[in-house]
Protein backbone atom coordinates (compact mmCIF):
# COMPACT_ATOMS: atom_id res chain seq x y z
CA UNK A 1 0.00 0.00 0.00
CA UNK A 2 2.75 2.38 0.83
CA UNK A 3 4.16 1.89 -2.65
CA UNK A 4 1.71 4.32 -4.21
CA UNK A 5 2.24 7.18 -1.82
CA UNK A 6 4.32 10.04 -3.20
CA UNK A 7 6.95 9.43 -0.53
CA UNK A 8 7.72 5.95 -1.82
CA UNK A 9 7.85 7.12 -5.43
CA UNK A 10 10.38 9.72 -4.43
CA UNK A 11 12.61 7.07 -2.89
CA UNK A 12 12.65 4.76 -5.92
CA UNK A 13 13.83 7.51 -8.25
CA UNK A 14 17.58 8.13 -8.18
CA UNK A 15 18.38 11.59 -6.87
CA UNK A 16 18.92 14.07 -9.68
CA UNK A 17 21.69 15.88 -7.90
CA UNK A 18 22.99 15.75 -4.37
CA UNK A 19 23.75 19.13 -2.91
CA UNK A 20 26.64 18.74 -0.50
CA UNK A 21 27.88 21.76 1.36
CA UNK A 22 31.50 21.59 2.42
CA UNK A 23 34.52 23.80 2.31
CA UNK A 24 36.20 24.15 -1.07
CA UNK A 25 33.61 22.08 -2.89
CA UNK A 26 32.26 24.92 -5.05
CA UNK A 27 35.79 25.72 -6.21
CA UNK A 28 36.64 22.13 -7.11
CA UNK A 29 33.42 21.49 -9.02
CA UNK A 30 33.29 24.89 -10.68
CA UNK A 31 33.08 23.80 -14.31
CA UNK A 32 30.70 20.88 -13.70
CA UNK A 33 28.48 23.25 -11.72
CA UNK A 34 28.58 25.65 -14.62
CA UNK A 35 27.44 22.90 -16.96
CA UNK A 36 24.75 21.86 -14.50
CA UNK A 37 23.24 25.35 -14.50
CA UNK A 38 23.16 25.59 -18.30
CA UNK A 39 19.38 25.92 -18.32
CA UNK A 40 19.63 29.05 -16.22
CA UNK A 41 21.98 30.40 -18.88
CA UNK A 42 19.36 29.76 -21.57
CA UNK A 43 16.57 31.26 -19.47
CA UNK A 44 18.52 34.45 -18.74
CA UNK A 45 19.52 34.84 -22.38
CA UNK A 46 16.01 34.15 -23.64
CA UNK A 47 14.51 36.63 -21.18
CA UNK A 48 16.75 39.43 -22.46
CA UNK A 49 16.22 38.53 -26.11
CA UNK A 50 12.43 38.35 -25.81
CA UNK A 51 12.21 41.62 -23.90
CA UNK A 52 14.30 43.38 -26.50
CA UNK A 53 12.56 41.99 -29.57
CA UNK A 54 9.06 42.58 -28.22
CA UNK A 55 9.98 46.15 -27.38
CA UNK A 56 11.44 46.66 -30.82
CA UNK A 57 8.51 45.13 -32.67
CA UNK A 58 5.88 46.98 -30.64
CA UNK A 59 7.55 50.26 -31.49
CA UNK A 60 8.52 49.51 -35.05
CA UNK A 61 10.74 51.82 -36.47
CA UNK A 62 10.63 54.34 -33.69
CA UNK A 63 7.00 55.39 -33.85
CA UNK A 64 7.47 57.34 -30.63
CA UNK A 65 9.84 59.60 -32.49
CA UNK A 66 7.11 60.66 -34.90
CA UNK A 67 4.19 60.49 -32.50
CA UNK A 68 5.74 62.47 -29.67
CA UNK A 69 5.86 65.88 -31.41
CA UNK A 70 2.37 65.36 -32.82
CA UNK A 71 0.65 64.71 -29.50
CA UNK B 1 19.80 47.98 -37.45
CA UNK B 2 19.75 51.74 -37.85
CA UNK B 3 22.73 52.27 -35.58
CA UNK B 4 25.31 50.23 -37.57
CA UNK B 5 24.07 51.61 -40.88
CA UNK B 6 24.31 55.19 -39.63
CA UNK B 7 27.80 54.54 -38.26
CA UNK B 8 28.88 52.99 -41.56
CA UNK B 9 27.56 56.03 -43.40
CA UNK B 10 29.51 58.44 -41.19
CA UNK B 11 32.70 56.38 -41.25
CA UNK B 12 32.55 56.00 -45.02
CA UNK B 13 32.18 59.74 -45.36
CA UNK B 14 34.86 60.72 -42.84
CA UNK B 15 37.51 58.05 -43.48
CA UNK B 16 36.73 57.14 -47.07
CA UNK B 17 35.80 60.49 -48.60
CA UNK B 18 37.36 63.18 -46.44
CA UNK B 19 40.52 61.41 -45.28
CA UNK B 20 40.69 59.37 -48.54
CA UNK B 21 42.07 56.26 -46.83
CA UNK B 22 42.57 53.29 -49.16
CA UNK B 23 40.26 50.29 -48.98
CA UNK B 24 41.38 46.64 -49.15
CA UNK B 25 41.94 46.24 -52.89
CA UNK B 26 38.80 47.09 -54.82
CA UNK B 27 36.33 46.54 -51.98
CA UNK B 28 33.80 49.40 -51.74
CA UNK B 29 34.44 51.42 -48.59
CA UNK B 30 30.98 50.89 -46.98
CA UNK B 31 31.40 47.11 -47.21
CA UNK B 32 34.86 47.36 -45.67
CA UNK B 33 33.52 49.44 -42.80
CA UNK B 34 30.51 47.20 -42.22
CA UNK B 35 32.67 44.06 -42.14
CA UNK B 36 34.72 45.73 -39.41
CA UNK B 37 31.69 47.16 -37.65
CA UNK B 38 30.11 43.72 -37.30
CA UNK B 39 32.64 42.21 -34.86
CA UNK B 40 33.09 45.58 -33.19
CA UNK B 41 29.38 45.76 -32.34
CA UNK B 42 29.58 42.23 -30.97
CA UNK B 43 32.54 43.23 -28.83
CA UNK B 44 31.04 46.45 -27.56
CA UNK B 45 27.62 45.00 -26.76
CA UNK B 46 29.15 42.05 -24.89
CA UNK B 47 31.28 44.52 -22.94
CA UNK B 48 28.40 46.90 -22.25
CA UNK B 49 25.71 44.33 -21.45
CA UNK B 50 27.88 41.95 -19.45
CA UNK B 51 29.32 44.68 -17.28
CA UNK B 52 25.86 45.73 -16.13
CA UNK B 53 24.43 42.22 -15.97
CA UNK B 54 25.47 41.37 -12.42
CA UNK B 55 24.23 44.66 -11.03
CA UNK B 56 21.02 44.29 -13.03
CA UNK B 57 20.40 40.78 -11.68
CA UNK B 58 21.25 41.75 -8.11
CA UNK B 59 17.99 40.24 -6.81
CA UNK B 60 18.85 36.84 -8.19
CA UNK B 61 22.47 36.89 -7.08
CA UNK B 62 21.83 37.91 -3.51
CA UNK B 63 19.27 35.12 -2.98
CA UNK B 64 20.52 31.85 -4.50
CA UNK B 65 23.82 30.21 -5.27
CA UNK B 66 24.83 29.44 -8.83
CA UNK B 67 28.08 30.02 -10.73
CA UNK B 68 27.98 33.75 -11.37
CA UNK B 69 29.77 33.31 -14.68
CA UNK B 70 26.40 32.39 -16.17
CA UNK B 71 25.04 35.93 -15.92
CA UNK B 72 27.64 37.79 -18.00
CA UNK B 73 27.90 34.81 -20.37
CA UNK B 74 24.18 35.03 -21.10
CA UNK B 75 24.68 38.69 -22.02
CA UNK B 76 27.14 37.38 -24.58
CA UNK B 77 24.48 35.08 -26.03
CA UNK B 78 22.14 38.04 -26.46
CA UNK B 79 24.83 39.93 -28.34
CA UNK B 80 25.20 37.01 -30.76
CA UNK B 81 21.53 37.33 -31.74
CA UNK B 82 22.06 40.99 -32.64
CA UNK B 83 25.20 39.96 -34.46
CA UNK B 84 23.24 37.48 -36.59
CA UNK B 85 20.81 40.20 -37.64
CA UNK B 86 23.68 42.52 -38.58
CA UNK B 87 25.30 39.71 -40.54
CA UNK B 88 22.17 39.50 -42.70
CA UNK B 89 22.40 43.26 -43.30
CA UNK B 90 26.02 42.84 -44.35
CA UNK B 91 25.07 40.12 -46.82
CA UNK B 92 22.46 42.49 -48.23
CA UNK B 93 25.08 45.20 -48.57
CA UNK B 94 27.48 42.78 -50.28
CA UNK B 95 24.73 41.75 -52.65
CA UNK B 96 24.11 45.40 -53.46
CA UNK B 97 27.78 46.15 -54.16
CA UNK B 98 28.46 42.77 -55.76
CA UNK B 99 31.27 41.77 -53.38
CA UNK B 100 31.30 38.00 -53.18
CA UNK B 101 33.03 36.06 -50.45
CA UNK B 102 35.24 33.20 -51.65
CA UNK B 103 35.96 29.86 -49.95
CA UNK B 104 37.39 31.72 -46.94
CA UNK B 105 33.83 32.08 -45.68
CA UNK B 106 33.87 28.52 -44.31
CA UNK B 107 36.13 29.84 -41.53
CA UNK B 108 33.52 32.39 -40.44
CA UNK B 109 32.18 30.27 -37.52
CA UNK B 110 35.72 29.98 -36.17
CA UNK B 111 36.14 33.74 -36.31
CA UNK B 112 32.79 34.25 -34.59
CA UNK B 113 34.02 32.03 -31.74
CA UNK B 114 37.26 34.00 -31.70
CA UNK B 115 35.28 37.25 -31.50
CA UNK B 116 33.27 35.93 -28.54
CA UNK B 117 36.46 34.78 -26.76
CA UNK B 118 38.13 38.12 -27.41
CA UNK B 119 35.16 40.01 -25.97
CA UNK B 120 34.43 37.74 -23.00
CA UNK B 121 37.89 38.16 -21.49
CA UNK B 122 37.82 41.93 -20.99
CA UNK B 123 34.06 41.78 -20.33
CA UNK B 124 34.45 39.39 -17.38
CA UNK B 125 37.23 41.49 -15.90
CA UNK B 126 35.20 44.68 -16.18
CA UNK B 127 32.06 42.93 -14.88
CA UNK B 128 33.88 41.85 -11.74
CA UNK B 129 35.34 45.33 -11.29
CA UNK B 130 31.95 46.92 -11.85
CA UNK B 131 30.46 45.03 -8.90
CA UNK B 132 33.14 46.19 -6.53
CA UNK B 133 33.76 49.68 -7.83
CA UNK B 134 30.34 50.79 -8.92
CA UNK B 135 31.57 54.01 -10.51
CA UNK B 136 33.26 51.90 -13.15
CA UNK B 137 30.12 51.95 -15.24
CA UNK B 138 30.76 55.58 -16.10
CA UNK B 139 34.09 54.59 -17.61
CA UNK B 140 32.73 51.76 -19.79
CA UNK B 141 31.06 53.93 -22.49
CA UNK B 142 34.28 55.93 -22.68
CA UNK B 143 36.33 52.75 -23.07
CA UNK B 144 34.01 51.52 -25.82
CA UNK B 145 34.23 54.79 -27.70
CA UNK B 146 38.00 54.84 -27.29
CA UNK B 147 38.24 51.27 -28.57
CA UNK B 148 36.21 52.11 -31.66
CA UNK B 149 38.95 54.45 -32.87
CA UNK B 150 41.86 52.31 -31.68
CA UNK B 151 40.54 49.31 -33.60
CA UNK B 152 40.53 49.25 -37.39
CA UNK B 153 36.76 49.66 -37.76
CA UNK B 154 36.65 52.74 -39.96
CA UNK B 155 39.82 51.94 -41.88
CA UNK B 156 41.75 48.94 -43.17
CA UNK B 157 44.52 47.74 -40.85
CA UNK B 158 46.79 47.74 -43.92
CA UNK B 159 46.95 51.53 -43.41
CA UNK B 160 48.97 51.01 -40.23
CA UNK B 161 52.74 51.31 -40.93
CA UNK B 162 54.44 47.93 -41.20
CA UNK B 163 56.80 48.44 -38.26
CA UNK B 164 53.86 49.10 -35.88
CA UNK B 165 51.55 46.49 -37.24
CA UNK B 166 52.82 43.66 -35.09
CA UNK B 167 52.40 45.66 -31.87
CA UNK B 168 49.11 47.09 -33.06
CA UNK B 169 47.80 43.50 -33.17
CA UNK B 170 48.21 43.20 -29.40
CA UNK B 171 44.71 44.63 -29.41
CA UNK B 172 42.75 41.38 -29.94
CA UNK B 173 39.98 43.23 -31.78
CA UNK B 174 42.47 43.97 -34.57
CA UNK B 175 42.85 40.25 -35.23
CA UNK B 176 39.10 39.70 -35.03
CA UNK B 177 38.31 42.45 -37.52
CA UNK B 178 41.09 41.42 -39.91
CA UNK B 179 39.85 37.85 -39.76
CA UNK B 180 36.29 38.88 -40.52
CA UNK B 181 37.39 40.94 -43.50
CA UNK B 182 39.53 38.06 -44.74
CA UNK B 183 36.51 35.73 -44.49
CA UNK B 184 33.89 37.97 -45.96
CA UNK B 185 35.48 40.21 -48.54
CA UNK B 186 36.85 37.59 -50.89
CA UNK B 187 40.39 37.63 -52.24
CA UNK B 188 40.82 41.40 -51.88
CA UNK B 189 41.55 41.28 -48.15
CA UNK B 190 44.86 39.84 -46.95
CA UNK B 191 45.43 38.35 -43.52
CA UNK B 192 48.66 39.50 -41.81
CA UNK B 193 49.55 36.22 -40.14
CA UNK B 194 52.06 37.19 -37.38
CA UNK B 195 49.72 39.95 -36.22
CA UNK B 196 46.78 37.61 -36.26
CA UNK B 197 48.59 35.05 -34.11
CA UNK B 198 49.53 37.80 -31.65
CA UNK B 199 45.85 38.78 -31.46
CA UNK B 200 44.84 35.17 -30.78
CA UNK B 201 47.45 34.94 -28.03
CA UNK B 202 46.33 38.26 -26.52
CA UNK B 203 42.68 37.21 -26.61
CA UNK B 204 43.44 33.86 -24.96
CA UNK B 205 45.49 35.54 -22.26
CA UNK B 206 42.74 38.08 -21.61
CA UNK B 207 40.15 35.30 -21.37
CA UNK B 208 42.27 33.41 -18.86
CA UNK B 209 42.92 36.60 -16.92
CA UNK B 210 39.25 37.65 -16.99
CA UNK B 211 37.97 34.24 -15.89
CA UNK B 212 40.50 33.89 -13.09
CA UNK B 213 39.86 37.40 -11.78
CA UNK B 214 36.13 36.79 -11.99
CA UNK B 215 36.44 33.52 -10.09
CA UNK B 216 38.62 34.99 -7.39
CA UNK B 217 36.17 37.80 -6.68
CA UNK B 218 32.99 35.82 -7.34
CA UNK B 219 32.47 34.78 -3.72
CA UNK B 220 32.07 38.35 -2.59
CA UNK B 221 29.52 39.36 -5.26
CA UNK B 222 26.46 38.51 -3.18
CA UNK B 223 27.66 40.78 -0.38
CA UNK B 224 28.65 43.66 -2.61
CA UNK B 225 25.99 43.79 -5.26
Amino acid sequence: MTQNTPMAMEETRPPERLLILEKGRAERNYWTDLWHYRELFAILAWRDISVRTSRRLSDWPGRWFVRLPLC
Amino acid sequence: MVRPLATVLIFTFVFGRLAKLPSDGAVPYPVLVFAGMLPWFLFSSVLGDASNSLVGNANLISKVYFPRLIVPASAGAVAIVDFAINLLVLFGLQLWYGVWPNWHIIFLPLFIIFAVIASLGPALYITALNVKYRDFRYIIPFLIQFGLYVSPVGFSSAVVPDEWRFWYSLNPVVGVIDGFRWCLLGAESQLYMPGFLVSVAAATFLLWFGVSYFRSTERTFADLV
